[in-house]
This record gives structure tokens, sequence and C-alpha cells, in this order.
């Protein structure tokens, strides 16, 4: 096929896979987390039932909500669905300009964390606000390190475009900074899932479930999948940078996205069983050593290693 | 390619040939990273650890360069770094952590963030030097490595300087020697294996003297800090 | 029409002062000068789409040059929106404010207008004396304006560190107008043959000039050595005024700085080393200054010394590429151009804001955060208009900052390719993206302590009049138009960049090109289909809450706040501002504290025996320190050892 309907055809299932593929993922860790814990566990579709059962439930809004309260999970979901359809994921190299830049990319995946929390800052409830809170005092620092391993990736290959990227890295790999940076990338990703060790805005016992409290039905749906949907656009973001091979063959292309993300995920799921869940402090002081290989990573980049 | 009587050539298997600066910069990059823990942990078992990690990702180094160059006796080398690095020097300073009940060092001559621009200034010259050098590398990709263990050189040596625990110092000693083994390992891997198992018989020796000293600098003077240490003069 | 302008706004300031009726002297004064305003907006678009204007008012000794070029229509464009808009807001914020509880508001009618009108001075202006004279009448106006509630202490305070600091800057323009002015042949003081003595003076001066003139901008301009009275003055002075403030007066320098460094100085590595970094610096610590705020207006203070960094990185880096190779025009000229869109930008939602903090101030009498709340439900359209600000202030994709942003991060890395020049710039760049995320978190915390939840005070509902609500609102309308069109203000910023940097011809480069498509086309780096992306994310939102409204299900129930089971009044457990991010503060705690250096005071010895006795002690002493190279901790042999090791390889490298 040419060009623009491999391109677009790419685009399209790129964002179906990031819709449908995260809570399989989801499903899965929660198997293995299960089994490392001796249970066995739920089945591995449990989570898209129960996202499922979700979207049929009632929807109870609570009275101290705001109208952000309302939009806010719908408008984080709609700017990571805009942003799956921007990345690419399959098909990685493109004569035509049709990608985005990673800026853009960053931005967006900023703009959906800052609604989920504008969401939970709008439900009028004080642990909402708790979880709120904790989550954008965690957030700043992640984002300093996603921006600055973005930063040296783009520094190093002198170009903003993904695809332009992909190509630069593919001549020129292997190249230490860029490894230290997609290797700061899935960091990131397993905090922004918010991934036992950093579960602290989310389902604690501390703060009664935190920003989602008040959630329900379809924006609990929503929320729960916006979450998803993040960890797994920043870690598709980080295995297509560590390995950019690209197969114009779709259907060639995709059992091997699918691998890549398969054996990350298969990592993280191995991972957080051994964690229990971190206070802010050390949550921070954890993210902090992130930032600073992140920086290392700047640093090699503008060296030019 | 050189082969020796029975060991075989894995420099192309399967119709797939791996270069071997595809997997000694991956492995070098890690290094840089474990670095920063050896050297700015506060704790002294992470250090330890990552010490761990670090000899054993050069341990790596030296079989990919031993399958993949490939220079046979580094399978030798890669062995008796394991031996030594990975289990025996590690174990020492474990254990003497365990016996002297020391769980964070003690406060550093130079503080968290002058060290940690130090850290970097001596990685930005480590790389200069890497790329500035005219020393004859003979792999392109090399040129990266012998960067990076100039930066665990240095990174070794500065680790000595700015801290004052005795452990810490002998944990950075070993950093210094994994610089020195993986600078080795860049420029010169066609040396004999002579001069390669001296140097690792010497660093064990060292460390367990140094750990030794330090159990007795706890005893006298009841803290591991080295800085004032200054009724040792003859 | 440019005396027209000045005549209206002379005549407001007279008839403020001394109009019979109090109600009547705010109301005119604010009138006389929004309708100025609005001839202003007029005169400076049409001379930035046609031609210059140059008029002289008055002959001979006092004349003054007024010389409207593309560069200060620009920028009078840019200043005539927060001016209308605000003197449109005051109309009724004074009365509101002040006159119906009595106050006189006799300083603030008088000097409001000649305080815009010093503005537009300076602008307006080529000669050095009446820079000076309207410089001064600049500060003077504004430390009246600050002072006006001058019944409290913290008030005065802010108001005498601000005067302090702006007579410092004042000063520091002085000797540099003047020393130039010393050196012109037949002794004038016009612009021109101001250059034409900069390029005459000796080495010293034409190093030292630029430094000292960009130090008097820093002052003026809140950057960050010397920004201090600037958290102070704007939370002490009224809303409105805080608003001219942050939208006006923090520009005026940036223009004096660039049409100095371009027309008169020449562009060279030092200046713009001195306007980037300093930039990045204030954008840094503003935005972290602004996180553990309790009081609203502070923290916008902050936030304006965040947001004015990013200007200054922007500018000072394209001064930068210009004066390392002219080759680099193009880069430069773009980057020039962001920062100015990112202040036509800030003049945009920064009064915006700032109005807001008025309302609220009207309402509830409170600026402390940790009392406030909740009053999103009883001032709906001020909570959606501070929403639509605070998402322009963090930069999100339909609203105008991200367009500023985007296109100084993008140019910026653009730039990053080019050798030693261009480190400043792509760690600046890392930086205002942290700077980015930090404000938005800040602007989060702003909002939600505002507008969210249950406040702790009684407000009744209803929103302030409408007068006072529909400057925001255009402002905020403002902000939607140019975040999804921002070829519109490119249109309007490249002609008045382009004379400044002739070596790049920008319409040449951009002849074909849509209208809406005019963004940022750095030639091969962006492609335009981009543009669709940038389009399609401000659209995005909006598909979406289309299509949840049309998915949602009709039956929705509201049930009291889960509240672990207790009955608690909402409002008692509030979560206070000052603890919003205490971890943080916790975690940069010795940042954000000032040291006190105690003065070290030394008492001289008596010397009767300095001569004799001392020499040998010393020579005793000295020999005995040179025993301490032996007994010397071990950490400084290593480091003996590995500043050999440094200094061998040094030598390999370079012998």
């Amino acid at each position: 096929m040419n060009q623009l309907t491999l391109l677009i055809t790419s685009s399209i299932l790129g964002g179906f896979l990031t819709i449908f593929l995260p809570p399989l993922y989801d499903g899965i860790h929660r198997k293995i987390k299960a089994r490392i814990h001796c249970r066995v566990g739920p089945p591995v579709m449990q989570t898209i039932y129960d996202l499922g059962k979700l979207m049929v439930k009632d929807d109870i809004v609570p009275e101290g909500a705001s109208s952000l309260f309302l939009y806010a999970p719908y408008l984080a979901f709609s700017y990571l669905l805009l942003t799956s359809i921007m990345v690419p994921m399959i098909y990685l190299r493109s004569a035509i300009g049709f990608t985005c830049d990673l800026i853009l990319i960053l931005y967006l995946l900023s703009s959906s964390t800052i609604f989920l929390a504008l969401g939970g800052l709008g439900s009028g409830n004080v642990f909402a606000y708790e979880g709120a809170r904790r989550e954008l005092t965690m957030t700043i620092l992640t984002e300093l390190a996603a921006i600055f391993s973005l930063i040296s990736i783009m520094i190093r290959c002198g170009a903003l475009r993904m695809t332009e990227i992909y190509e630069k890295i593919s001549m020129i790999h292997p190249v230490p900074s860029i490894i230290i940076a997609s290797g700061v990338l899935l960091a990131c990703a397993y905090i922004e899932g918010f991934r036992l060790p950093f579960e602290l805005p989310e389902a604690e016992p501390e703060i009664s479930s935190g920003i989602i409290i008040e959630y329900s039905g379809r924006r609990l749906a929503a929320f729960k999948l916006s979450v998803f949907m993040k960890q797994f656009l920043l870690v598709a973001l980080a295995v297509n940078i560590l390995e950019p091979w690209s197969i114009s063959n779709l259907i060639l292309g995709l059992p091997i996205f699918v691998l890549k993300t398969f054996i990350v995920y298969l990592v993280f799921a191995i991972l957080e069983p051994l964690f229990a869940r971190f206070r802010i402090q050390e949550a921070l002081k954890s993210i902090l050593t992130i930032c600073g290989i992140s920086i290392i990573s700047l640093i090699l980049a503008g060296l030019g290693v | 390619m050189r082969h020796l009587n029975n060991i075989p050539d894995l420099s192309g298997f399967g119709g797939v040939s791996v270069q071997v600066e595809n997997v000694v910069i991956p492995l070098a990059s890690c290094m840089l990273v474990t670095a920063f823990f050896i050297v700015e942990s506060r704790r002294l078992r992470t250090s330890a650890y990552s010490y761990i990690a670090q000899s054993s990702l050069l341990v790596g180094v030296f079989l990919s360069i031993a399958s993949l160059i490939p220079e046979p006796h580094f399978y030798i080398w890669a062995i008796t770094a394991a031996i030594t690095k990975v289990l025996i020097v590690p174990w020492l300073v474990l254990r003497t952590i365990a016996k002297l009940g020391v769980e964070f060092e003690e406060k550093p001559v130079i503080p968290t963030i002058p060290s940690y621009i130090a850290d970097f200034s001596l990685m930005i010259l480590g790389f200069w030097f890497g790329f500035n050098l005219p020393l004859p590398i003979l792999k392109p990709g090399f040129r990266i490595c012998f960067g990076t263990s100039l930066t665990l050189m240095f990174l070794g040596i500065y680790g000595m300087t700015g801290k004052s625990c005795a452990i810490k110092q002998t944990i950075c000693l070993c950093h210094l020697e994994n610089g020195i083994h993986l600078l080795l390992a860049t420029l010169a891997y066609a040396t004999p294996i002579t001069v390669e198992i001296g140097i690792l018989t010497d660093a064990v020796l060292a460390i367990a003297i140094m750990l030794y000293l330090s159990t007795l600098i706890k005893r006298v003077s009841g803290s591991l800090s080295t800085y004032r240490l200054s009724s040792l003069r003859w | 029409m440019l005396l027209t302008v000045f005549a209206l706004f002379i005549i407001a300031s007279l008839l403020g002062a001394f109009l019979p009726s109090i109600r009547w002297r705010s109301r005119i004064s604010c009138i006389l000068s929004s309708i100025a305003s609005i001839i202003l907006l007029y005169a400076s678009a049409k001379a930035l789409l046609g031609s210059p204007i140059r008029q002289t008012i008055f002959s001979g000794l006092a004349s003054i040059p007024l010389e409207l070029d593309r560069l200060s229509a620009l920028f009078l464009l840019i200043f005539s929106i927060p001016y209308t808009l605000t003197s449109i807001y005051s109309i009724k914020y004074i009365e509101d404010e002040y006159v119906n509880a009595g106050i006189d508001v006799r300083r603030h009618s008088i000097c409001f207008p000649i305080f815009l009108m010093s503005m537009m001075g300076v602008i307006l202006v080529r000669s050095g004396l009446w820079l000076i004279v309207f410089w001064e009448l600049m500060s003077f106006t504004s430390y009246f304006l600050i002072t006006f509630e001058h019944g409290k202490r913290e008030v005065r305070d802010a108001g005498f560190i601000y005067f302090i600091m702006s007579h410092i800057a004042a000063a520091l323009l002085i000797v540099t107008v003047i020393s130039l002015a010393s050196w012109t042949h037949p002794p004038s003081f016009t612009y021109s043959s101001l250059r034409d003595a900069y390029h005459r003076s000796p080495l010293p001066a034409l190093i030292g000039l630029p430094i000292i003139f960009t130090i008097a901008m820093w002052i003026k301009g809140g950057i960050v050595p010397v920004h201090f009275w600037l958290p102070r003055a704007y939370p002490a002075a009224p809303s409105n005024v805080s608003a001219l403030f942050a939208g006006v007066m923090e520009k005026v320098p940036i223009f004096l700085l660039t049409y100095f460094t371009f027309r008169i100085f020449d562009p060279t590595i030092l200046s713009g080393l001195l306007t980037c970094i300093p930039g990045i610096i204030s954008m840094v610590i503003g935005c972290l200054y602004a996180i553990p705020q309790r009081d609203d207006k502070v923290l916008l203070a902050y936030s304006t010394i965040g947001q004015v960094g990013y200007i200054w990185f922007a500018l000072g880096a394209g001064i930068l590429l210009y004066s390392y190779s002219r080759s680099l025009a193009l880069l430069a000229i773009i980057l020039i151009s962001s920062g100015l869109f990112h202040l036509l930008n800030h003049s945009l939602f920064k009064p915006m804001l700032f109005t807001i903090t008025g309302n609220v101030l009207i309402k509830t009498k409170s600026r402390d955060m940790d009392v406030l709340g909740g009053l999103g439900r009883a001032m709906p359209i001020t909570s959606i208009a501070c929403l639509i600000g605070c998402l322009s202030l963090i930069g999100l994709p339909p609203f105008n900052g991200f367009a500023s942003k985007w296109s100084i991060y993008v140019s910026g890395i653009a730039s990053s390719t080019v050798n030693m020049v261009s480190i400043p710039i792509y760690v600046g760049v890392a930086l205002a993206m942290f700077s980015g995320t930090l404000t938005a978190i800040y602007s989060l915390k702003f909002y939600s302590e505002i507008f969210s939840g249950e406040s702790r005070i009684d407000v009744e509902a209803g929103d302030v009049s409408a007068i006072i609500l529909i400057p925001e609102l255009i402002l905020g309308i403002l902000c939607i138009i140019l975040g999804v069109f921002p070829g519109v203000a490119f249109s309007a910023i490249f002609p008045a960049v382009q004379p400044m940097i002739p070596e790049v011809d920008l319409a040449e480069l951009f002849k074909g090109v849509g209208f809406l498509y005019s963004i940022l086309m750095i030639p091969t780096m962006l492609p335009l289909s981009t543009m669709y992306f940038i389009l399609l994310a401000a659209i995005a939102p909006i598909i979406f809450v289309i299509a949840y409204q049309l998915a949602h299900p009709r039956r929705t129930s509201i049930q009291p706040t889960w509240l672990g089971g207790f009955r608690h009044v909402l409002r008692d457990t509030k979560l206070v501002a000052a603890s919003f991010y205490s971890e943080f503060e916790s975690m940069l705690g010795s940042f954000y504290q000032i040291r006190v250096r105690r003065p070290r005071i030394a008492y001289p010895e008596p010397n009767a025996d300095l001569v004799l006795v001392k020499p040998w002690i010393w020579i005793g002493r000295a020999l005995g320190e040179l025993r301490r190279i032996q007994v010397g901790p071990i950490q400084i042999y290593v480091a003996i050892l590995l500043i050999l090791l440094i200094s061998f390889l040094l030598m390999g490298v370079i012998g």
C-alpha cells in the first residue's frame, strides 16, 4: 500500500491498540502479581469485564462537585486518544511529514495528567484533594524526568518529529544517552501508571481511594482507562525509542510491537509485587534519583555521546 | 577470526550477526548509571549492591568481547572477574558492613549538591578526554566505552576524595578498579592474560586489607570517618 | 492622532482631579482613558500595517520627537488591549471597591491616566531626555498608584522599596543616556545621535554602557537578582493597577532593551547572554517561588516573574544567535518573534488573572487562599474566566499560552545544533519545559483553592457586575482565538521584527502560505501538517465533550459527598493553600529561606611588638603549617592524585 494509507491505517490501529490493549495488559499484570502472591488471581480478562461493568452503572455525582469534575476524565481520555493517533507505534518511518513532534506529545500527556488531577480537585471531597495534591507533587518531578529524557533524545538526534527521530536512532544505534533516556522513560511510565511503590494518589487505604473516591460509573471507567492509556503510551514511546525497527508490512509489525510492549509489561508485573507503597517523601526521593539519571542522559546528549 | 581449539565462534549465529558495539555500549551505559549510585548513595548497602550490578555488567562486557570479536581468552578474564568482583569483594564488603553494624555513611566531606555538580563535571571531562585523546582505538564504537571507562575512573577517585566513610572509600576504590578494567578491555583486548589476572588478585588483597583497616579505625576512633584521622602520622 | 491620545489622557487626569462629583471623577477618568486607549489601538494598528508615523510635538528646545515605527506600533498595539480593557474594568472596580467604602479615589483618577500616558510615551519618544522624563513620570505615577491604600503598613513598605528600586533603574538609565549624549557632536539627545555617539565612544563605554543599561532593565523588569520589589508591590496595588503592571509595565523594559540593542548598541554575545541567562534563572525561580504562596496576588506576582523570564530567555537566545553569526538570522528572528508572541499572550492572560483576583476581592474582601474556596458556585462566570486564564498560563493546546511556549521550545531546540553558543539555549529549553510543569502546578493550586470545594467565608451568590466581567471575558475570548489561530499574531509580529534583522526576508519566505497556517514554519523543521494536529488538539476536547453529552445517561443522581461516614461540614475540612505542596516545600526548604548573614566585626589588635617579635612568631607558625601537609586527611592526597591524573591526560590531549 502506498505511504499515506499505510500511515493512516497505522495511526488508527495505534488508536485501537491504545484503547483495548492496556486493560488486557492490566489483567495479565494482576494475574502475574497474584501468582507471585501465591493466590489464584482474577482471570486475565477481568479488567476488561470491570470496565464494561462500570459503563452500565448509574451516574452518581456528589453534591460538592464542580463541572470540572464532570468533564475531566473525558477530557483526559480525549487528549490521550489524540496522542495515541499521533504517536507512531507500528509503522515508524514516514516520508510524509504526517506525525507531530515530541513536544506536542509531551504536552498532551502532561495535559491528561493535569486533567485527572483537576478532576480530583473538582470533586469537593477532601480525600480527593489529598490524593490530587500528592499526585501533583509527584508529577512535578516525574514530568521533569520525562522532559529531560525527551529533550536529550531530541538533541542527540537533532530532530523533533518522531519519524525523523526513529530513523536517526536506527542509524546511530546504540547510543548511551538514548539508552539511558529510554530507561528513564520506562521508569516514568511505571510511576505514571500508579504502580505499586507509587500508588499514592489512587487506591490508598490512608485516604480511601484518593482522587477516584467520588467517581463512579462511566466516569470511573474513563478515569481508569486514562491511567492505563497514559502508561501504555509512555511504554510505547520508550520501547520504540529503544528499538526502532520498522517493518512496512503492518501484519508483521503489529505482533512485533505487541511483543515489545508485552515484555515491558511483564517486567513491570514482576516488579510490582516486590514493593510496598511509598510515603510521599520516599516517593519524591526515588523520583529525584530518576531525575538525576535523566540529567545524566541530558549531559551525555549534549556531549554528543 | 582466531580460533582456539574447541571454543566456538559465536560472532555470527543463526545468520544474524551481532556487532560487539551493540552489546558493549548498552552495558557501558548501564555501568555509568550504576556508577552514580555507587558514589552518591548514602546507604552503604545500596552502594554495595550497585557495585555488584556494575561488576556483573563488566562481566557481561568481557563475555561479549570474548564471544563477539572474538577474543577467547576473555572468557577466562570474565570468569575471574565474576569470582572476584561479583562474589568475593562484595561479600567482604557486606560482611564488614554487617559486622560493624553501620547502615549509613558518615557525613561526606563535600556536601550533596556540589558533589553532584562535581560528578557531572567529571563525567563531561571523562567523555571529553575520551573523544580527544589521540590513543588508537581499535574499534570505532569503543570510543564511547573509552570515555565511559575514564568517567568511571574519575568518579572512583573523586569518591575517595569526597567521602569520609572508610567503607565508602573502599567501595569507590573498587569502582576505580572497574574503570581500569573497562579501560583495558576497550583499549587493549589483545593483551595476554597474565597481566589481567595479576591485576585482579591485587584488587582482592587490597580490598581485604582496607576493610580490615576500616574495622580497626572504627574500633580505635569510634567512627568510620577518615577525614580527621591526623593522629596516624608515623 | 497621537496628540489626541496624549491630550485625552491629560484631560482625563485633570477631570479626575477637579470634577466635583466623587463618583463621576473616577468614572470619567477611566472612561476617557479607555477611549484614548481605543484610539491608540487604532493608530498603532494602522502604523503596523501601513507606514511609520513620525511626529514632533512642540518645536525648538522642548521638542519631543515621537516615532511610531513598526516595533513601537506592535508594542502599543499589544499594550492598548490591556489599557482599554483594564480602564473599562476600573470604571466599576474602583467604584465598587473604594468609592462605595468612602475612600477618596483622587489619587487613582489623577495618576491612572498619566501612568498610561507615560508608558505610551516611553515607547514613542526618540529622544534620550524625554525618555528619562517619561520614565520618571512612569515611576512616580506607579508609586502613587501602588501606595493607594497608604493606611496599611505593608503597602507603604512595598511602595518604598518599589520607589528605591525604580529610581536605581532610572539612575542607571540616566547614566547611560547622559554619557552617550556627552559624546554627541552637535549636542543632542535624539536616538540617532546617541547611536553615532555610541559607535564613537571609547572601549570601556562600548562594553560598559550596554551592561549598565541592561541592569536598569533588569530592575524594572523584575528579573531575578533584582526582582524583590515585585512580589511586594503587586499585592499592595489595587487590582486594576496590578493588572497593568503585569500586563504592560513589565513589557516596557523589554521594548527598550530590544530597541536599544538593535538600534543603538549592536547586538553582541555579551548582551545576548545578559538577557538570556537571567531570563532562564527568573523563569525557574519565579515558578518555584509561586508554588508555596498563600496570597493569591503574590502567587500571580511570582508567576509574572516566571513568565517574563520566558520572554527574556527567548529574546536573549535570539540576540545570542544573531550576534554569533549572521547566517543564523532566520532562527534568531523566529526566537525573537516567539518571545514577543509570548509577551502578547502574557499581556492578555495575566491582566485577566489579576482582575479576577480583584473580583474575588470585591466579593470576599480577602486575598488569603487559605480561607477562600468554593467560589465557583457563587461566581460562575468569574470561575470560567479564571479557568481559561489558568489553562492559558499553563499552556494547554487550545489556548494561546501553548502556541507561544511551543514556538519557544521548538525554535530553541532547532537552534541547539550550533556549537558553544547553544548550550545556554538548550539548557534554557529544558528548564523552560520544567517551568511549564511548575506553572501547571501553581495555577492548578490557584484555581482550585479559590474556586473549588467549599469556602470558609460566607459569600452571597451572584457574580460581580457586568462591566467588570466583560473585559475579562473579552480577554478570555482573545486567548482562545490566538490559541487556535496563532498566525494572526505572527502576521503582526513578523513585520515588526523584520526591520531589526534585515538579513532575512520573511515576507519572501512565507509568500503563498495561507493566513491560517502561517504559524512557525522553520523551513525543513516543521511541515504544514503539524498545524493540522495542533488544530486537532484544539478541537479534540470540544469533540469529546460533545460526545460525552450525547453518550452520557440522563439519569444522574446527586449524593452527599463521602467523608468516611462522618458528618462533617465540608468547609471545616478544606485543604488549605499553605499545605498544598508541603512536601515540596520541605524538600526545597533551604532554597526558600533567606539566609541572613551576620556581619563580621573585626577588632584590630594592639601592635606594640609588631616589628620585633611578631615576624618570628609568624615564621614559626608558617613552618608549623607546612607540617600540616604531611598529616592531612587521606582525601587531600587522593584529590592530588585525581588532579595529577587529569592534568596528565590534559597534556596528552593538548600536546
